[in-house]
């Protein structure tokens, strides 16, 4: 009986003390950067450099299971055929949503993803009248295009994780 | 004992909770050729005029012209750009084309220049191995092309006027 109350004790406190995120959810699926490359109109020139997706490609949405539940988001890539001069950055261009007293900090410059995960941005989920944070819009840039990288198909998977610290 | 400290370990490790989504990015790079006259593709005049001393050889050459161009190829692709005339140049004379070294803003694999060339109707390799690259655009860029009228028959020269033009093409090898 003893270890019973004891183990109830140990459950109950893990749960308070270790938040616990619910969802993290992505809108806007795969981004095909391709169709935004600008021709080469002079002989002489090459690409000028960048292609940028919408500002809001990805909304992405955090959910936690307890008020006031602390979030921090990382983001990473995965290479399946990149090249290496081609580099990947993300940034968040917006707060979005985030319901009675829920936060959101940093993400706001654009930041290189690498094939390990590094900090994005962070904050608290607040579940408050069944908010959460939701509608984050976030854009995406390659640099480094260049004539002199062979022609091929390039593609790189981007991971998002969340963890509550 | 040991049971309490398993469910502990079991409740604390199911409250690290993570998520994860993906998503994936592709960017397909086309193939690119583009070749250009620097500054611009208008003809020039190549006159031999009057010697200034009896005996003395008589030339003419021009070096206003640059041959710009972008190339985006495959791995293991290369190309070419070559030159032919069209048109027939007065009896006793030749054009002879010497591209320069390449000098420029450009980068990548700029290819290699043949030393000179008597132009003729008959297309010629002018440069070679062109790989992924850009020269830069305008004068000064890419390769400079020096055109040289010479006199390769004196006993054939007569005083005449003849137009011709010069054709460039960039082929994949």
């Amino acid at each position: 009986m003893k270890y019973f109350w004891i183990l109830g004790f140990s459950l109950l406190t893990s749960n308070l003390l270790f938040a616990q995120i619910s969802k993290l959810d992505a809108k806007g699926g795969n981004w095909d950067a391709g169709k935004l490359l600008v021709t080469i109109t002079e002989a002489g020139l090459d690409y000028t450099g960048t292609v940028s997706s919408d500002a809001d490609h990805t909304i992405l949405e955090i959910d936690a299971k307890e008020d006031n539940d602390p979030y921090t988001l990382t983001i990473s890539r995965q290479d399946n055929n990149w090249h290496p001069m081609l580099t990947l950055w993300a940034r968040r261009t917006g707060d979005g949503s985030l319901g009675n007293g829920g936060t959101i900090m940093g993400g706001q410059s654009y930041i290189q993803l690498a094939p390990n995960a590094q900090y994005f941005f962070s904050g608290l989920v607040s579940r408050g009248g069944g908010s959460r944070v939701k509608d984050i819009p976030i854009q995406y840039e390659i640099r480094g295009l260049s004539v002199l990288i062979p022609v091929s198909s390039y593609s790189t998977t981007i991971i998002y994780t969340v963890t509550s610290p | 004992m040991k049971l309490l400290v398993v469910f502990c370990f079991l409740g604390i490790s199911g409250c690290f909770a993570q998520k994860t989504e993906t998503l994936d990015v592709k960017l397909s790079l086309e193939s690119v050729t583009l070749l250009d006259i620097a500054p611009d593709n208008t003809g020039f005049t190549l006159n031999f005029g009057i010697p200034t001393d009896a005996g003395k050889a008589v030339t003419a050459t021009n070096n206003t012209k640059w041959l710009n161009f972008t190339s985006a190829v495959k791995p293991g692709v290369s190309r070419s750009i070559r030159v032919q005339m069209s048109g027939t140049l007065p009896t006793g004379v030749s054009l002879n084309l010497t591209p320069s070294a390449y000098t420029g803003t450009g980068a990548g694999a700029l290819g290699i220049p043949v030393a000179s060339l008597m132009l003729s109707t008959a297309s010629q390799t002018l440069i070679s191995n062109i790989g992924g690259a850009f020269t830069g655009n305008g004068s000064n860029n890419g390769y400079n092309l020096i055109y040289s009228l010479s006199v390769s028959n004196f006993a054939q020269l007569r005083t005449q006027s003849r137009s011709v033009s010069l054709i460039y093409t960039i082929v994949d090898n």
